[in-house]
């Protein structure tokens, strides 16, 4: 080819390259035309990455049990009746309450009976909030409570034996018996959410407002209706019915796209100060690379930087983000089996072996190493998020069970165990003296465990990784089945209480146990009680019953669940892991009001605003 | 040619068929199942019993599937119990934006790198050669998330020209309201692509360049630009019509990464999503899409070539 055709082909191909990167850089225009600011004094926040919400009704049901759910969406549009936390503590919290403190009597045959009075507030259209809205939720709840996500059989609304609905104010709810008002108060009350009686009481969209609620079949119509209409994505913003509202915020926008969500602020709301925010905008991500590219740009008031990308903190402090980390109110770890016909329940069932186990968690190293600081010491159920935590014990502050290989392997040696650093250990001694391996183990039993984990986060990985690490320095045979995070929760699930199902011995789960809305008081009801649904590890004593029960009946609740708490301390069920930082949050410097960061992940951006 | 057409249709709906079964028994053998995905740990047996009678979950597999087929043929491809909507009205929405994306990355890849192919054959062995090769290569090479961030930390993090995202609008006319969003992932996708269709047209060029035609072409006297345009053009588009073939369903199937780290839910991200989910009418719907896409591309290429060269109608 001569030199000629060279040129041809040439030109042709540099048209060609420059004629497409002009038409780009013709795209290319001043910066910032392109942002998620919602305008005026608007703030955006960040959604949880691949969690936009598609549903408005409060009375979810367990597919929307989520925090980008209930905190972040439902709760601002329709508070409960009572909320616990703010301020960063897990205390209840009078002061959003929508009633006044309840009053709690015992009746002439020994019934808990609580009275409750209505604060003065407004629905948006300008209906007051009464206690016929109260009445509507119950009808709805008692008609439909297999629906309700919150709903434990056995427990609120079934414990309930009469409710007097004396005034538009004030209503009076008789329990079947006497109970702890402390987890009445936590886990009951909290449970109960005024909803607009005289805008959602029909049956379909064209119906009249009636009374339909006052009978199961017509709450049961209602509740299909109300259902229905919050599964159509589409109309979220513009039906009618959810912007009825007694909370601070309005649904404005609402793109089912992608879950971007816009709210007004509710004009009939008792505004805590007149600087309050002209809109609140949940912004949706794909990635959590592309929410700190969002934050890196300046495009949010408030989002979040994953702990992989911690580096970028001081390049979001210039400019001008202010950095808080959110720590939660929960408690997971490594759940033990204990189903009866697995062949490690005997075991994992002796005390001596999961002091042991426990003796190989250095708690300080894992926060230091792994969470870069960001965690907080939980050896048990009980929550103690950045030490703000209600009721936590001397014995639960200290680390009972400190960290040491030459204790966890004596305590092994002197019940029997030919311990194999690195090996597997086994049994020499069988029989349940104090000097023997204990009831059920046999001689040559070995120390193998099946542990499921994730890889899906690098720090649950970080953490099985260490566990099958240091377990191993006693002679842990640990047999590591990994799956998605997603699939840890099914997996959990199959062994409560299914044991012929159960694959596991030991799951590394984080996110166990969050607590809040509801229950916000943990008292083993719902996660070591016999047969309960979320007793993954199928634990079931008559001690540990008789203790949960306390929990819900004493007259001296804060003592009872101490002792109980003590006792997990030190009977380690599970063994606990640090609770680490929910999410390190990157707030606009001069957004004010967004800390103290609540330890049950509830958002109050009514009390956000900008200074100049 | 209608009896290769007819053949080949035949053969391109069992594929489809084969294709929707397979995926059907796999998602099926995915554990926990859905309504634990859907419903979480919590939820009681009288919760999951409800959802898996809700959603036909209790019934025989085989029995589901002839339902999923038989609703198929009726235009219902399910409803997604994760975001609330058909499954038909979240393709009507993620499958123009994802096509948009992908297409015009796709676009701009073949508008340089065909050119930059036949420029390279034409100057082989030649600075530019080895400079288009190198950048060729080192755009094949490199991960696309990477080159994503790097553009990102560039233009959008370093210089403020350019934003971070995609467009977010809902619709494919919102996205062009905002175009300055649309280079950075455009530029993304195209910088991996280009390489690929530069390397084939280069090869294919060579190959040409050297055949008899060629050299009778130039020894009649045809002037240079009609022999490259006329003659060495065509014969050498054809692998290239290939890989457009092969592109169709990678236009409609999306590009994760690319979605994941300019915050743009495409296609990609649904499929993705459902499966964490466990989202089985979301997955099928996308995932006979899909299929539907591979074997009309591939149907597609096979059909070009076919009137490109009737040597092939006959084999």
């Amino acid at each position: 080819m001569g030199g000629r055709t060279s040129r041809v082909v040439a030109a042709l191909a540099t048209i060609l390259t420059v004629g497409t990167l002009a038409t780009g850089l013709v795209a290319v225009g001043p910066a910032g035309a392109h942002e998620r600011a919602s305008g005026g004094n608007g703030a955006t926040f960040a959604e949880i990455v691949g969690e936009p919400p598609t549903y408005f009704f409060p009375m979810y049901t367990a597919s929307f049990w989520t925090t980008a759910y209930v905190p972040w969406v439902s709760y601002l549009m329709w508070p409960p009746l009572y909320r616990w936390g703010k301020n960063g503590q897990t205390k209840f919290n009078p002061t959003n309450a929508l009633a006044d403190p309840p009053v709690f009597s015992t009746n002439a045959t020994g019934q808990t009976v609580v009275t409750i009075t209505l604060k003065k507030r407004t629905w948006s259209d300008g209906q007051p909030v009464t206690t016929r809205d109260v009445q509507f939720w119950m009808n709805l709840l008692e008609a439909n409570k297999t629906t309700f996500a919150a709903y434990v059989p056995g427990s609120f609304p079934d414990n309930v034996k009469q409710i007097n609905y004396t005034s538009t104010t004030k209503f009076q709810i008789v329990f079947d018996k006497k109970y702890s008002t402390y987890w009445l108060l936590g886990n009951e009350l909290t449970q109960i959410t005024p909803i607009p009686q005289h805008a959602w009481d029909k049956t379909s969209a064209t119906g009249a407002i009636g009374n339909y609620d006052m009978t199961p079949k017509g709450a049961k119509a209602v509740y299909k209706f109300l259902q229905g209409e919050a599964k159509k994505a589409s109309t979220l913003a513009t039906n009618p019915l959810w912007k009825v509202v007694d909370g601070a915020w309005q649904v404005k926008t609402y793109d089912s796209t992608n879950g971007q969500m816009s709210m007004a602020p509710n004009p009939k709301y008792p505004w805590p100060q007149s600087q309050k925010l002209s809109s609140f905008t949940e912004v949706p991500f794909t990635s959590t690379t592309a929410e700190v590219n969002a934050l890196e740009t300046g495009q949010l008031s408030v989002g979040f930087v994953p702990f992989t990308s911690l580096k970028v903190i001081p390049h979001l402090k210039s400019e001008g983000y202010k950095i808080a980390y959110w720590t939660q109110a929960a408690f997971g770890g490594l759940i033990l089996n204990y189903a009866k016909n697995d062949a490690a329940t005997p075991i994992l069932s002796q005390l001596y072996v999961r002091q042991a186990l426990t003796h190989l968690i250095d708690f300080k190293s894992i926060i230091q190493k792994i969470y870069h600081g960001h965690a907080s010491y939980a050896p048990s159920p009980i929550s103690n998020p950045n030490g703000l935590g209600s009721n936590v014990t001397a014995l639960d502050k200290k680390d009972p069970y400190p960290y040491s290989v030459s204790a966890a392997t004596k305590l092994l040696t002197k019940h029997g165990w030919h311990v194999v650093p690195n090996g597997t250990s086994t049994c020499t001694k069988p029989g349940t003296g104090p000097t023997q391996c204990g009831k059920g183990i046999k001689k040559g039993a070995k120390l193998d465990f099946r542990i499921v984990g994730t890889q899906s986060s690098t720090t649950q990985y970080a953490l099985l990784q260490y566990i099958v690490s240091q377990f191993g320095s006693v002679g842990a045979n640990m047999k590591v089945k990994l799956v998605p995070e997603a699939n840890l929760p099914s997996l959990a699930a199959q062994c409560a209480g299914q044991a012929k199902t159960c694959s596991w011995d030991m799951e590394l789960w984080m996110g166990e146990w969050p607590l809040g809305w509801t229950p916000y008081v943990e008292t083993g009801g719902n996660t070591f009680y016999c047969g309960a649904t979320s007793n993954y590890g199928s634990y079931c004593t008559p001690k540990m019953d008789a203790m949960i029960n306390a929990n819900h009946s004493s007259a001296n609740p804060i003592a009872s669940l101490k002792k109980w708490e003590n006792y997990m301390v030190k009977a380690q069920i599970q063994i606990y892991m640090p609770e680490p930082a929910y999410r390190v949050v990157a707030y606009k410097g001069n957004l004010h009001g967004v800390t103290p960061l609540d330890p049950y992940l509830q958002i109050y951006p009514e009390d956000w605003y900008f200074s100049k | 040619m209608l009896a290769y057409i007819v053949r080949r249709l035949i053969q391109a709906l069992i594929v489809v068929i084969g294709v929707t079964l397979v995926v059907f028994l796999l998602i099926h053998l995915l554990p926990g199942g859905p309504a634990r995905a859907a419903l979480g740990a919590r939820a009681t047996k009288a919760e999951i019993h409800n959802f898996n009678v809700a959603n036909g979950y209790n019934r025989a597999i085989p029995v589901q599937y002839g339902l999923y087929i038989w609703h198929l043929l009726h235009g219902n491809l399910g409803y997604s119990y994760k975001y609330n909507q058909t499954v038909l009205s979240l393709l009507e929405t993620n499958l123009p934006k994802t096509a948009v994306l992908v297409g015009l990355a796709y676009a701009l890849s073949l508008v340089v790198g065909v050119p930059l192919g036949l420029y390279q054959a034409v100057r082989r062995n030649k600075f530019g050669d080895h400079a288009v090769t190198a950048f060729a290569f080192a755009g094949y090479a490199m991960p696309n998330f990477w080159a994503g961030m790097l553009l990102i930390l560039a233009f959008a993090v370093g210089l403020h020209v350019l934003p971070a995202e995609a467009p977010q609008g809902a619709t494919v006319g919102a996205i062009f309201t905002d175009p300055r969003a649309l280079v950075l992932p455009v530029v993304t996708l195209a910088l991996v692509n280009f390489a690929q269709f530069s390397r084939f047209m280069r090869s294919s060029a060579i190959e040409n360049l050297v055949q008899d035609y060629m050299r009778t072409a130039r020894a009649k006297g045809i002037s240079t630009g009609r022999v490259i345009f006329r003659h060495l053009l065509p014969n050498s588009v054809t692998p290239i019509i290939t890989l457009i073939g092969l592109t169709l369903p990678i236009v409609l199937s999306g590009a994760i990464v690319i979605e994941a780290v300019f915050n743009y839910p495409g296609m990609g991200l649904l499929f993705w999503n459902a499966a964490l989910k466990q989202d089985y009418p979301l997955m099928m719907g996308v995932t006979v899409v899909v299929g539907v896409a591979t074997v009309v591309g591939s149907l597609l290429a096979d059909l070009l070539y076919a009137a490109i060269d009737p040597r092939v109608r006959y084999v």
